[in-house]
Parts: C-alpha cells; sequence; structure tokens
C-alpha cells in the first residue's frame, strides 16, 4: 500500500515537466534542489548538531565541475567527478575541523566557503583570464528536472539506509553524549568524517546538476553564501532531526521566498528576517515538532539491509582475541595532575581475572580518575596501562572499549531522547563482535530484562527513574560484553532492598567470569563483594588487600575519619 | 630614492596603514568579546549595527555638519540603548529557555541571523544598495617619508582611547571585575552577589556601543553600504576566535595580525586577495591552536 | 540566624530531600553528616537559591523569609556558600577572587578590614595576591573560596565539603581556620565527611540519610557514637536511638 503511494507520487512528480509551464518547471526545479540540498544538510547536522555553513562552498565546487569539464567529459562522468571532489574535500576540511566544537566549526565552515570563492575568483582573473565562463551544456530545463528528482530519491534513500545502520547509531550517540560513544566503543571522527562526506557529495553533485542553468557563472554566483543560510533555516524550520523534516521545511519556505519576491520586493529582507526569528521562536523543534508534540524516543532502526549497504563506509573494528593471561589489567606509576592538583600520584596495582577489585577512599582521592585513566576518557601524564599484556594507555577511548573494558560514569550518563533499547543497542553495536538486525535486538532486550528493565524497551531514557537509568547504564555496558567491569558509583543511592537486589546481580555477574572494578562507599556492599580492595588517598594509594584487613587499617581509618585525637 | 629606501617607505606604509585597520579590528572584535564572551550571545548581527553607526554618522555629518568625532557623543549612547533593548527583548526569552550553552548558541545563531535581515532591509530601503562614504580631514600627513591621511590617524586614536578606557574599566573597576566574572564562573559570580542576568544585559550593551563607535571611526576613511554587515561580523569572530574566546589582549594582537597581513597582501600581492588571506590565516590558527591563540588549551 | 523548615527536593523523579528542618545560630560551627547521594550538597544548593526550594519550604535568615528570592540577594541577605569543587574564578587573580567577594552591598562599606581579616587567616594568600588561582594548589584554592565567601561579610557562611581532596595537613589548617572564623560571630554550616576532624571543631550536628535529617546532637554526643561511624562510612541503617534529639 504504502509502495503504491510511493510510486504513484514519484510517477506525478516525474510526469509534471510533461505538462508544467515554464515558470511552473523552474519553481519545480528550485523546489527540488532546495530539498536536496537540505535533506543532505540533516544528514550530517541533524545527529550531530554541528551548524555547518559549508553549503555554498561544496554546492560551488559542484557547479565549477561542471563547468570545467563539461566540454570534455559525458554528463554521468561530470557528475561522478563532481561526487568525487566534494569527497576529497569534505575528508581533507573534516579531518582537520572535525575536532571544533560549537561556534568554532559554524565560523569555520563559513570561512571556507568564502575562501574557496576567493581562490576561484583570483584563480579566473588571473590564470583563466575572465571572471565568469560560459556552460554550454546540451541539457534542458526538464533533463534537470528529472536528474534532480532522482537525486532527491537518492538522497532520501540514503538516509533511510544510514538511519538504520549501525553508522546512523552512531552518530545518533554521538549528538547525545560523545563521551558515551567512545566508552561504546565508537570511532567518533570516523563516524562524523563518513556522514559530512556522504552529505558533501550530495551538495556538489547538486551544484554540478543545476550549473547549466545559469548558462553563465561566476564565483558570486557559483558560491553565494546565502544559499548556506537558507538551507540551514529550511532544514530546521522543517526539523534537521528526521528524514523528512528538511524537505517538509524546504517546500513552504521556496514558496515563501517565491511569493515574497514577486509581492515585496523591496521588503523582501525584512519579512525574511521576521519569518526566521518567528521560526526560531515558535517551532523550536520545526514543522516536524508539531505532530510530535510530546517528546518521543528515537526507536532503533536496525536494518540488515542497511548495514550490508553502509559498512563499506562504517567497518567493525578489527577482532581482539580473547583473553587468558592474569593478571587482565595492570597500571603502573600511573600519573595525573589538574593544573596544580596531582589527583592520581604514582598509582601501581593489578587486576586478577574473575575477581572483584573495590577502589575505595575518601571523595576527591582520585577514584574516579583513575577509572578515567583506564577507560581513555583522560590521558595520563605518567605511566603504563596494560590489557592482557597489552599497552592500552595512549589508545583512544572507543578502541579501548573495543579491546573489553567497559564502564558505568558516577553521575549517570544515559542518551535522553533514545529508547531504552536503543541505549543498550549502542553497547552492542560497536565493539570488537558486533551483532546487528533482529539478533541484536534481542540481545538488546535480554540485558534489560536482565538489569530488571523488560517493560521499559520502548520509553525514552529521559523518563526513567534515577534507578533505572542506573540499570540502563549497566545494560548498555554488558552489551560490550566486556572482559573488565569499570562501576563508578554503581550502587551509590539504593534504598536497602534496591542495593540487595544490585549486589547479587554484580555478584552474577562476577560468577559468569567478568572481572570488576567497583569504586563504591557503601562499605555492606564493599564487604560482601569485593575479593580484594585498593585505598587511595589525596591521590596515592595507601592499602591494599582484603575488605576486612584494608577497612581496619589505622592509615585507612585515618584518611576516612581525619587524624584521631592527638 | 634607492630601491633599499623604497623599499623601507612601502614596508612603513603597509605597517602603518596595516594598524590603523586592524586597531579597527581589535576595536570591534573587543565589543563582539564582550558580546560573546562575557554575555554568551552570538550576534550575527553585530556587523548590522557597525554599518547602522557608520550610516548614522554619515547623515549627521552631511545632512546636519556634525562631525563624526563629536557624532560619536550621540551615536554611542544610541547604540548602547538599541543593544540593551535587543538583549532584553529578543534574547533574553531565548536565554531563558536554553537548557545548556550548546542550545544557547544555536538558538542565538538563528535568531540573530533573522535581525541581520531585518536591519539590512531597514538600511537598504532607507540609504538604498550603493556604497557610500564622505569626505572628513582627508588632509595628508607626512610621516618618516610616507603619507597617511588625517582622519585615519584620529579614527586609530579614538579607537586606542576607547579601547584604553574600556580596558581599565574591566580591569581596574568593582563591575568591570564582575562583567569579566560571569565569563570565568557563573554560579561562582551568583554567589559573589551578581546579578547574572542583569550584568549579561550591561555585557551586551557595552559591546553594542563598541561596535557603533567602531563603525562612526570606519566611517571616517573607508567607503561603506548597507550589505556590508556581514563581511564585518566575520571579521570580528574570526578575530575574536583567533585570539581565544574572552582573551582582550589577544584579540587586539590577532586584530593588528589581521590588519598588517591584508594590507601587505592588497599592496604586494593583490587586492582581490585579502579576504582570502583573513581566512586562510585564520583557518590556519585554528587548525594549529584549535582554542585561538591565547585561549585555554583543554579543560 | 538561620532557620530551615521542610526542604524537599528533587531531580526528576529522583527525590534528593525530603522535609529536612534545621538551624544555624551566630558563632557555632554546625556539621551536617552523611554518605554521599544523601541529599547534603542539594541542601546546601537550595538554601544558596541555586535550587529551587520545594512547596511548603520555609527559610529565613534572622526572621527574613529567603525562599524563592534569587541566589545574588540571598547573598545580601548575610548567607555565603563555599560550593563543592570550590566556585572560584579559576582564570582570575586571588585579589581579583577576594575583591569579587566584596561585591555585594553590604560587603562594600568594610572591605578594606575583611580583606586584612581574611588575609589574616590565611597568610598564604597575602604573598600571592597576584598569582592566577587556577595555577595553585587544591589547598590555597580551596583558602580562596573560603575567603571569597567571607569577603562578602555573611552572617552565616556554608561550605560543601571543604577537605575534598585535600591533604591532611591542608585539612588541619582549614578547619583551625574554621574555628577562628566562628570566634569572629560568623556562624559555619558545614557539610563533611571528614568526622572526626569536623566533629573536633564543631558544636552541633546532623545526620542526614537518603534526603531526611535521621539524628541530631551535640558534637560530643556525637563524637562517641559508633553509629556516626558507621554513618559516615556509608551503611545503610544507622540506629540513632540513643543521640539526643536538639
Amino acid at each position: 500500500m504504502l509502495a503504491a503511494v510511493i510510486a504513484v507520487v514519484f510517477a506525478a512528480l516525474a510526469a509534471f515537466p510533461l505538462v508544467a509551464s515554464g515558470y511552473h518547471l523552474a519553481l519545480g526545479i528550485s523546489l527540488l534542489y532546495f530539498t536536496v540540498l537540505a535533506t543532505a544538510w540533516a544528514l550530517f547536522s541533524g545527529p550531530t548538531h554541528y551548524i555547518s555553513l559549508a553549503t555554498a562552498a561544496f554546492f560551488g565546487i559542484g557547479a565549477y565541475t561542471t563547468a570545467v569539464l563539461t566540454d570534455f567529459l559525458p554528463w554521468p562522468l561530470v557528475l561522478f567527478a563532481a561526487a568525487v571532489v566534494g569527497v576529497v574535500v569534505a575528508l581533507i576540511v573534516g579531518l582537520s575541523t572535525l575536532r571544533l566544537s560549537g561556534i568554532y566549526f559554524v565560523i569555520f565552515s563559513f570561512g571556507l566557503a568564502e575562501l574557496i570563492r576567493q581562490l576561484v575568483a583570483w584563480y579566473e582573473i588571473n590564470i583563466h583570464g575572465s571572471v565568469g565562463r560560459y556552460i554550454f551544456a546540451e541539457t534542458t530545463s526538464e533533463g534537470i528536472y528529472w536528474r534532480l528528482l532522482a537525486l532527491v530519491v537518492m538522497v532520501l534513500g540514503t538516509g533511510w539506509l544510514i538511519r538504520h545502520s549501525r553508522l546512523g547509531l552512531a552518530v545518533r550517540v554521538i549528538g547525545q553524549d560523545e563521551a558515551v560513544a567512545r566508552h561504546c566503543g565508537i570511532d567518533t571522527t570516523r563516524a562524523k568524517l563518513a556522514l559530512f562526506a556522504i552529505s558533501a557529495a550530495f551538495m556538489t553533485v547538486t551544484g554540478a546538476v543545476m550549473a547549466p542553468r545559469w548558462t553563465y557563472i561566476d564565483p558570486a554566483i557559483a558560491f553565494n553564501p546565502m544559499l548556506s543560510f537558507e538551507v540551514v533555516i529550511m532544514a530546521l524550520f522543517g526539523g534537521a532531526g528526521t528524514l523528512f523534516g528538511p524537505l517538509l521545511g524546504a517546500v513552504p519556505l521556496v514558496l515563501l521566498f517565491e511569493v515574497l519576491i514577486a509581492t515585496f520586493p523591496n521588503y523582501f529582507s525584512i519579512v525574511l528576517g521576521g519569518v526566521f526569528v518567528l521560526i526560531v521562536y515558535g517551532l523550536p523543534n520545526g514543522v516536524i515538532g508539531l505532530w510530535q508534540a510530546k517528546r518521543t524516543a528515537h526507536h532503533v532502526a536496525m536494518s540488515p539491509l542497511a548495514e550490508m549497504v553502509t559498512k563499506f563506509v562504517w567497518p567493525r573494528a578489527a577482532e581482539h582475541d580473547a583473553i587468558h593471561d592474569a593478571p587482565v589489567l595492570q597500571l603502573v606509576n600511573m600519573r595525573k595532575a589538574f593544573g596544580g592538583l596531582v589527583a592520581v600520584d604514582d598509582v601501581s596495582f593489578a587486576l586478577r581475572r574473575g575477581e572483584i577489585l573495590g577502589l575505595i577512599g575518601p571523595n576527591g582521592s582520585g577514584k574516579t580518575t583513575a577509572l578515567n585513566l583506564i577507560s581513555g576518557a583522560q590521558r595520563a601524564d605518567g605511566g603504563t596501562i596494560t590489557l592482557a599484556s597489552r599497552l592500552i594507555a595512549l589508545l583512544p577511548a572507543h578502541r579501548i572499549a573495543q579491546r573489553g573494558i567497559a564502564r558505568t560514569f558516577q553521575l549517570v550518563r544515559v542518551l535522553p531522547d533514545s529508547s531504552c533499547l536503543e541505549n543498550v543497542a549502542a553497547g552492542i553495536a560497536f565493539h570488537a563482535k558486533p551483532v546487528w538486525g533482529p539478533a541484536a535486538e534481542d540481545r538488546a532486550r535480554t540485558l534489560l530484562s536482565r538489569v530488571g528493565l523488560g517493560d521499559k524497551t520502548d520509553m525514552p531514557a529521559a523518563q526513567l527513574t534515577y534507578i533505572d537509568q542506573k540499570r540502563l547504564e549497566l545494560a548498555r555496558a554488558l552489551g560490550l560484553a566486556p572482559v573488565v567491569l569499570l562501576l563508578d558509583e554503581w550502587l551509590a543511592g539504593l534504598n536497602p532492598s534496591e542495593l540487595q537486589v544490585g549486589i547479587a546481580l554484580v555478584k552474577m555477574l562476577r560468577e559468569e567470569g567478568l572481572t570488576i572494578v567497583i569504586v563504591e562507599h557503601v562499605m555492606d556492599a564493599i564487604r560482601s563483594l569485593c575479593d580484594r580492595c585498593v585505598v587511595m588517598n589525596a591521590g596515592r594509594l595507601i592499602a591494599e588487600g582484603p575488605p576486612a584487613a584494608v577497612l581496619a587499617d589505622r592509615e585507612v581509618i585515618r584518611a576516612y575519619l581525619g587524624e584521631p585525637d592527638a | 630614492m634607492t630601491t633599499k629606501a623604497l623599499r623601507m617607505t612601502l614596508a612603513l606604509d603597509i605597517v602603518l596603514s596595516g594598524l590603523v585597520l586592524g586597531g579597527m579590528y581589535a576595536l570591534i572584535a573587543l565589543g563582539l568579546t564582550l558580546q560573546y564572551g562575557i554575555a554568551r550571545i552570538m550576534n550575527l548581527s553585530y556587523g548590522e549595527c557597525l554599518v547602522a553607526a557608520a550610516f548614522a554618522a554619515l547623515y549627521l555629518y552631511t545632512g546636519m555638519a556634525v562631525n563624526p568625532i563629536i557624532g560619536l557623543l550621540a551615536v554611542v549612547p544610541a547604540s548602547f540603548a538599541a543593544n540593551w533593548l535587543l538583549y532584553q527583548v529578543v534574547l533574553t526569552p531565548l536565554v531563558r529557555r536554553a537548557r545548556n550553552q550548546g542550545m544557547l548558541e544555536v538558538d542565538s545563531i538563528l535568531g540573530t541571523f533573522g535581525i541581520l535581515f531585518v536591519i539590512q532591509g531597514l538600511m537598504l530601503l532607507t540609504f538604498g544598495g550603493t556604497l557610500q562614504s564622505y569626505s572628513y580631514l582627508s588632509v595628508p600627513v607626512h610621516i618618516l617619508g610616507t603619507t597617511l591621511a588625517l582622519n585615519r590617524i584620529l579614527a586609530l586614536l579614538s579607537a586606542v582611547v576607547i579601547g584604553g578606557v574600556l580596558y581599565l574599566f574591566l580591569t581596574r573597576t568593582r563591575y568591570g571585575t564582575a562583567l569579566r566574572a560571569i565569563a570565568v564562573n557563573p554560579d561562582a559570580a551568583r554567589l559573589s552577589g551578581i546579578d547574572i542576568h542583569a550584568t549579561s544585559a550591561l555585557a551586551f550593551a557595552a559591546g553594542g556601543a563598541i561596535v557603533g563607535a567602531g563603525g562612526v571611526l570606519i566611517s571616517m576613511f573607508l567607503t561603506f553600504s548597507a550589505a556590508m554587515g556581514v563581511v564585518f561580523t566575520m571579521k570580528a569572530l574570526i578575530v575574536v576566535i583567533m585570539g581565544g574566546v574572552g582573551n582582550m589582549l589577544g584579540a587586539l594582537i590577532a586584530g593588528l595580525l589581521l590588519g598588517i597581513s591584508e594590507t601587505a597582501v592588497a599592496r604586494l600581492v593583490d587586492p582581490g586577495l585579502t579576504i582570502a588571506v583573513t581566512y586562510a590565516l585564520f583557518l590556519s590558527i585554528l587548525l594549529w591552536r584549535p582554542t585561538g591563540l591565547f585561549g585555554r588549551t583543554a579543560r | 540566624m538561620l532557620e530551615v523548615r521542610d526542604i524537599s527536593a528533587s531531580y526528576g523523579k529522583h527525590c534528593a530531600l525530603d522535609g529536612v528542618t534545621l538551624e544555624v545560630g551566630h558563632a557555632e560551627i554546625v556539621v551536617i553528616l552523611g554518605a554521599n547521594g544523601a541529599g547534603k550538597t542539594t541542601l546546601l544548593k537550595v538554601i544558596a537559591g541555586l535550587v529551587p526550594a520545594g512547596p511548603g519550604a520555609r527559610i529565613t535568615m534572622n526572621g527574613r523569609d529567603l525562599a524563592g528570592v534569587p541566589a545574588h540577594r540571598i547573598v545580601e541577605a548575610g548567607l555565603a556558600l563555599v560550593p563543592e569543587g570550590r566556585g572560584i574564578f579559576g582564570d582570575m587573580t586571588v585579589r581579583e577572587n577576594l575583591l569579587l567577594g566584596a561585591f555585594p552591598a553590604r560587603a562594600r562599606r568594610s572591605e578594606a578590614a575583611t580583606l586584612d581579616m581574611v588575609l589574616d587567616l590565611f597568610p598564604r594568600l597575602r604573598e600571592r595576591l597576584a598569582q592566577v588561582v587556577r595555577t595553585m594548589s587544591g589547598g590555597e584554592q580551596q583558602m580562596v573560596a573560603v575567603g571569597r565567601a567571607l569577603m562578602t561579610s555573611p552572617e552565616i557562611v556554608l561550605l560543601d565539603e571543604p577537605s575534598l581532596g585535600l591533604a591532611p595537613i591542608m585539612c588541619t589548617e582549614l578547619f583551625t581556620a574554621l574555628a577562628r572564623i566562628r570566634s569572629t560571630g560568623v556562624g559555619v554550616l558545614l557539610v563533611e565527611q571528614n568526622a572526626r576532624l569536623s566533629l573536633k571543631v564543631a558544636d552541633r550536628g546532623y545526620l542526614i540519610e537518603s534526603g531526611r535529617i535521621v539524628g541530631s546532637g551535640s558534637a560530643a554526643a556525637l563524637k562517641d557514637d559508633p553509629a556516626v561511624q558507621r554513618a559516615y562510612l556509608g551503611a545503610g541503617e544507622v540506629h540513632t536511638g540513643h543521640i539526643d534529639p536538639t
């Protein structure tokens, strides 16, 4: 039924040029090319929240590719060349800039468009000999329309594929919490880069297709910075977080611009600005937000087909061997300072396979920093960490996660806009032996029921209680099928009965062969869970041994209690 | 004159003209530092405010025979008031609804982008789209074998005075210190009895006053048009980001660097490449130090 | 005199505070002991106006109602908070930090005298007035934080885990300073996990657990109570049967 409707709509759109007048065909072309650009923009900027103003740069590059190559190459090759140029430029730019965040990226992307425009203009004047170029492509408005229509179908199809693949899940996780993404094993740079390049390719091809419309182009026409802004408005107006949002934004706004220019040519920019301000105030979630008045969760969407197609740009991590050696994890002379504050000071300890190690000490003694060093969230100033005799201290966090170290956070960190199922899927989909599709969904459901969330799979994580969020975080960590599990005050804030359930759960995980480090203040839990304890105070390791012995240690008591009466 | 002497003159010429231009950049970057670095509003209509002030100076000089330096006395308070109103009426709802800094940044970029068009549209309607200029004190002054127009020297001196007064206010007075404090640690500022909202509005308005002054000074020696605001916004942003957000000394150095390198390229290579140089300089500094020349490297 | 009645607060569905009532007088040190996550930090934030107080709460300072008053006005009423994580201006100098403390109108007249008092209290800051705070050690930063709060010339100072991350010798120095602050007539409300050290300087104490006050008494009585040791170590249940209710 849905397929039939889509086919009819598509056929009607395809037949449109046969009946349309010149004016209506031109309007149709505008609608289509803004739809492609806005959708392509939202492919990258929607999930990652990076506002890119580089649309004009890629569009212009595409237009110039046509202008230069159209005399030598047939159409399909020109378009292919444009896509390649777009991807190459996007990769170069992305590699160097995607570590910039927020406003830095916005201005950088805008600067990029201006820089390229200036360089092209300079080249054209001084080397090529004239500002503009004539494009004598043998094409008609109908041809452009049909090519754009094909592009619309392709960009929406690509968007669907990405959303249903691991790549799509990866960027949704990144957009909500980049640190969590890394600790799930997601190579965040690579994921952002892949999407940036895909989005750029669509923009350059659009530019290449549109170029013959002008017959004459110069840098000011091809690299019009207004284009970047218009595309941003359309995508945000429609709703950048959804696949069809940008389409819903592009159509009414293109029509509005058309009407404004025709009726109030002198007031165009004033009315445009006013409309823009109204959109920002009135529709913070876009047109599509009107439908979804209640904030609904991102539902995990796992299609093996989509994964098959997209895995070329997003390959799986290299598999690693199972770990049998003991000790599993070893820290030697770790040191980390923040300004004048030494948080971890020459700390060494080892973790044996299958044990629960308690890392205890007063607040601020450096326990969480130690966990951060192990999981790669922070880089040590000195010392080494080995996992099964392999050095991991200098690896980025996502590699450490892929090697089998999973963690929870002291202040619970879930993906608020994602369903519980998708939260757990984020843990399952990116480690060394990832699962995808129905199998992954089954596994996520199993993990959710295991932590007691079996009946809340579709609820957005933001709506869970604090305790349930902690459970969800544990399920996500278990999704990584870890060798070592780091629990940072996971039992804090539980009431006595919940505490018993939590302790039993952690015990069961050890029975299954997991090696666990717990940072805790709940002494009952430490006594009943830990095989050994390591005590830290003011960044230093002050005691090590079985819980009973360590908690009776004079120095430990003094660290907790303060100096005894002299 | 020998070639060596000619070269010396050219170099001096570049440095002097570059200093004047760079001083203007540094001044408007200082204003943006107040708005973005302290009030935390990314104001894309910043350059429009500058151009509006330039038009005001033009109107005062040609229409009412008020010279631009006197004109500052009218334009700067007006710009202060307009920006204060802008913050209270348009931006406060966005500040209130933002759940975090990232959301406020996106919202303020989009909101002020709309305002940009409104102001630009009003100016186009009132003054048209053509390039404008007026001639005030364009008498050459000879300095060490090269010449510089008197209006440029006056503009630079005024910028130095305004920038200096602002710097002293921010570093030596209680209210100036409070202004900087809300950028460093808003919670600690509240606990010190500082009203964050009122102080942010003040910082934003002060930034507007500075860019108003910048607009008047620039109009004394550059041609301008209603559509040029975006260029100034971008240059101010580039200088602020190059210098490290919130760092006044960084903005001064980055501004002078930009002014001199633009002038050098325009004289020695090709005037058409000045903007390319701006962005190339900016992009390479950002790649080298992602938080700017004097920005904090990592948190 | 600070009086707090029936404070409740919650983050989302997590109830952080449930009907907390306490009072702090002039020239006394009152300590709140409790496990992590028991709601101590939230309590101080509510009193200081950083977190809204729940319905029905009454926070009064010398009889003046402070519930719902914004944080910067609460400072003017004579309450100063040293938050966890210190609440200092890291990129500014020690002098600027201290002078910012004197921003409230109530503090300005006596600014010079208060500054002298603070620098006498922490002589090490006198030598380092021009140093940027971020570059100082943890203990010195904590002195700046306490100094900044004292510069607001408060009647009551609230301190959230001032010993956090400090070496023992620094803790001792800091707590000695607290006793001297009390001798100037200022009241101190202290949230601490360093039970023995804080009970040594405190006059009275409260025990808090899962957002509720579960016991209170004089510092001497609390110090000898075995339940306190378990409480600060975070045991599940605390028996407070034989502690005198205040």
